[in-house]
Order: structure tokens, then C-alpha cells, then sequence
């Protein structure tokens, strides 16, 4: 735990923001917010509810500036969290409601997702994707794309891909060990703006 | 090995994509407390997330969403910086406050490159301390000296806010960029509501007025100039004063400290209004 990482190019700004100022939060918006819009578009598909969900991020870095601590890792990492949390937040309340009309209107299961993971992704961002995850094998890059990118839990995958949960763990956790390293070796990453 | 049984540790990475079932979570938590190497594991595998999201590419509406953002700064009051820890043995509770304020996005510390533990947040927090004393310090100039400046019902901060967040709202509320914004003067916006009849200054990057200057505001109309308020370049929006009426553009110069009657140098941005 006393690796060191790179120096945040945001930091200095973070710390402006912190103090009130607009102009460095402009420029930790211009950073971050196209991150946080694709990661809530990707999970929410629908590019409105995304804008409001990255509205609302971008709001709570500001909110909560103070209080960001540099330490325990970026201030893009930390954005993209909170918006894929509340993106995941809020695609779940929106399925757990259909989940109740389904059973009221059609008195069945719930309606079968069409996706596999390929699915999940826009074209243009799967070539993106998939050069970021390309250490990962097949099995793994298709469980962490529907868990991280389809905002799926590890039960909802493992009804989709019909393998048990234990499995769907397995390959979340080497994928997602495999990525990390990656990171730390320095493998570049696809997608990143700087 | 197909089987994965790695008791409250194999919680980690399914708890960083946020693929845990509503039930796992709270066990997930508890244990990020107590471990190290989990915490660590949580905020690298984040990050190794974050670098793998590719940037959306910008549209037309990102324009429209970094403004609305912008506009609504002034209604969302900053939280104060969490106490900073004595000792390593507060680290505990400063990161389940963190995890708590927010949105559990931080965990296990790692001092940055030259820097001592222990010592960091507490130099991170003195800064902050530090900068916003200043900031305070300028936003009560601003204040004092705007109250004959500024239009009269708004001279606290917070009514400027609020004038801000009402113009912000309405419904013919537009963001105008500079058509030609000259240095010192950044890229600041103006927004205007018709409907209200008010206008704000949305400042980016302003720099201080030259000593004895002062950037001063303009309602044009046709050929005539109605003085709109001076700015110092300090860092907040402000409510243009008067009306927008049936102002054609909105115009800025730099004017001897005081302000001037009318403009008496080359507007350094000039912002057109639609009828």
C-alpha cells in the first residue's frame, strides 16, 4: 500500500475548487465530465438520463471538494465512481419497477434482456473497450463489461450467461486483477483523456 | 479453478463495479474497514476502471450541460473539509467519514510521491484553510464595494445567488459567449433571461483589472450605453445591474477605477443578444 502513484494532473485544481473557485472547477469539469457521460450513458443507455446523472456528479465534486482526499486515488477515478454508482442506482429502481409491471401486465417472469455484452456497448465505443481490456480473456472481458459497462449485478449476469454466480465472481475478480496490473505495468489504456 | 469461494476479500472486486446484490454491500463495507490490501485493491482497480472509460466524444448538448453545471454552482453550497487526523490512528474515522460523505468513492491512504504519512492531509487541509480565507477575504471586498455598484436588492452574496439561480431558471434563460473576448477578460459568459429582464455575469478566467481600472459593464442599445455595474475580476457571478430592457448586446471595457458614465475605451467582449 505505499506504491506510489502518478501525481494527479487535477490535484492542483481539486484544491482551488476546494476553495471555491470556478474557473479551476471549470477545468476539473473539462477533465472529467465526458468520462462520467460515458460511463452513465453506457450503463443508463439514454442520453438524457445521462446528462442529468453527470449533472448531478459534477455538482457533488463540487459540493464535496473539500472533502476529497488526494490519497486514496484520482479525482477522475473518484467522479467516475460516484457517477457509475448513481447511474447503477438509478437503472436498478427503473428495472425493479418494469420487473413489477412485467409480473402485473403479462403475470411472468421478467422480460429477457436482448444484450449479450457486445450489446451493452456502442459500436463505437466497443473497439475503445476492448483495447483496454485486452489482457483480458474473452470469458473475463464479457463479465466485467456486463457488470461495469451494463451496470449489472453478478446474479443478473449469471441468469443472462446461464452460468452459476460462483463462476461470474471468478471471472469478475481475475478480470478485474488483470486490468489492475495492467494499469500498474503501465499497459495504456484505451479510452483516457489527460 | 471454476468455483470461487474467497470469503469476505473476493466482496472487493464485485463491490468496485458496483455488482454486488443490496444485501452484500453492507458486508463488503465492514470488511474494507478492517483491510488494508482490499482497500487498495479497491482504489486501484478504480482506477484502473476510469482509465479504461473512454471519453464521450463531445455533441452539441455538452456545450448546453457544462453551462447548465456552471449555473448551478451558486445553489449548491460547499461542505466544509472534514477535521483533519491528529495521528494514523484517526485514519480510521476520517476514511469511514469520507466513505460516508463521499459516496464510499475513497479508501485506504497512499501518501503521494514526497510526502511523509500523516503529514499529508493535514498539509492538504491547511491549504484549503488557507485559500479559502483568502477567497473570504476577497468575496467581502466585492461585497462592500458593490452594494452602490450592484443593483440594490442584491448586495449580500446569497441574494446574488438567488437572483442567479432565478435567471438560471427561466424558461428563455441563455448563455451567451464572448464574440471576441480580448486578454485578461478569459472566457466568461454572460446569461441573460429576457423574460425577467435581468442579466448575469457568468466570469471565467477574469483577471484583475490594471491598478486604477476596473472592468465595467454595458447595456447597449442601439448606439447608447447604460452602465451595467464594474466587476474586479474577483472570482463569483454577479447580477448585471438595471435592466436588459431592449438591450441589443451586453459590453464590457475596461474604465478608470469608479467606473465611467459612459464607455470611454474599445469593449474587450462584446455579447449580442437575440430579441
Amino acid at each position: 500500500m505505499e506504491r506510489e502513484r502518478a501525481v494527479d494532473p487535477l490535484a492542483a485544481p481539486m484544491a482551488r475548487v476546494a476553495a471555491g473557485d470556478r474557473d479551476a472547477f471549470g477545468e476539473v469539469y473539462d477533465a472529467v465530465a465526458p468520462k462520467v457521460l460515458a460511463v452513465t450513458r453506457a450503463v443508463l443507455r439514454n442520453p438524457s438520463m445521462a446528462e442529468e446523472v453527470t449533472q448531478e456528479v459534477l455538482l457533488e465534486v463540487w459540493r464535496q471538494a473539500a472533502r476529497y482526499d488526494p490519497s486514496a486515488g484520482s479525482v477522475a477515478a473518484w467522479a467516475t465512481t460516484i457517477g457509475h454508482r448513481r447511474a447503477v442506482d438509478r437503472v436498478r429502481s427503473v428495472r425493479a419497477r418494469e420487473d413489477r409491471e412485467d409480473r402485473v401486465v403479462a403475470g411472468e417472469g421478467r422480460v429477457e434482456y436482448d444484450e449479450v455484452s457486445e450489446q451493452v456497448l456502442q459500436h463505437e465505443d466497443e473497439a475503445r473497450v476492448r483495447k483496454a481490456l485486452k489482457g483480458l480473456t474473452e470469458l473475463q472481458r464479457e463479465a466485467v463489461v456486463m457488470a461495469y459497462w451494463g451496470g449489472r449485478t453478478s446474479t443478473e449476469i449469471s441468469a443472462q450467461l446461464g452460468v452459476p454466480v460462483p463462476t461470474v465472481k471468478t471471472r469478475l475478480r481475475d478480470g478485474l486483477q488483470r486490468l489492475r496490473g495492467d494499469l500498474a505495468r503501465g499497459e495504456p489504456a484505451a479510452g483516457g483523456a489527460s | 479453478m471454476d468455483g470461487y469461494d474467497g470469503g469476505a476479500h473476493a466482496l472487493t472486486p464485485l463491490y468496485a463495479v458496483d455488482a454486488l446484490e443490496p444485501g452484500e454491500v453492507a458486508a463488503a463495507e465492514a470488511h474494507l474497514d478492517s483491510c488494508v490490501t482490499c482497500r487498495e485493491e479497491l482504489v486501484e482497480v478504480r482506477e484502473a476502471l476510469a482509465a479504461a472509460v473512454a471519453d464521450e466524444p463531445a455533441e452539441p448538448s455538452s456545450a448546453a450541460l457544462r453551462a447548465r453545471v456552471m449555473a448551478a454552482l451558486d445553489d449548491v453550497p460547499q461542505l466544509p473539509a472534514l477535521t483533519a487526523p491528529s495521528a494514523p490512528d484517526d485514519e480510521l474515522a476520517r476514511r469511514r467519514a469520507q466513505h460516508e460523505g463521499a459516496d464510499r468513492a475513497a479508501s485506504g491512504p497512499a501518501p503521494r510521491p514526497g510526502r511523509s504519512r500523516g503529514t499529508a492531509p493535514r498539509r492538504w487541509v491547511q491549504g484549503l484553510v488557507a485559500a479559502a480565507a483568502a477567497v473570504v477575504v476577497a468575496g467581502a471586498a466585492v461585497t462592500g464595494y458593490a452594494a452602490l455598484q450592484w443593483r440594490a436588492d442584491a448586495q449580500s452574496a446569497q441574494q446574488v445567488a438567488q437572483a442567479i439561480t432565478e435567471v438560471a431558471g427561466a424558461p428563455d434563460a441563455q448563455m451567451v459567449d464572448a464574440q471576441a473576448g480580448a486578454d485578461g477578460w478569459g472566457s466568461s459568459r454572460v446569461m441573460v433571461s429576457r423574460s425577467l429582464g435581468e442579466a448575469v455575469l457568468v466570469p471565467t478566467g477574469v483577471e484583475d483589472a490594471p491598478s486604477g481600472r476596473t472592468w465595467q459593464l454595458w447595456f447597449v442599445s442601439g448606439g447608447d450605453a447604460r452602465p451595467a455595474g464594474t466587476f474586479t475580476g474577483a472570482g463569483s457571478a454577479a447580477v448585471l445591474s438595471g435592466a436588459v430592457d431592449g438591450a441589443d448586446a451586453v459590453a464590457v471595457t475596461l474604465e478608470p477605477a469608479g467606473g465611467s458614465q459612459a464607455p470611454t475605451t474599445t469593449p474587450v467582449a462584446v455579447y449580442p443578444l437575440t430579441a
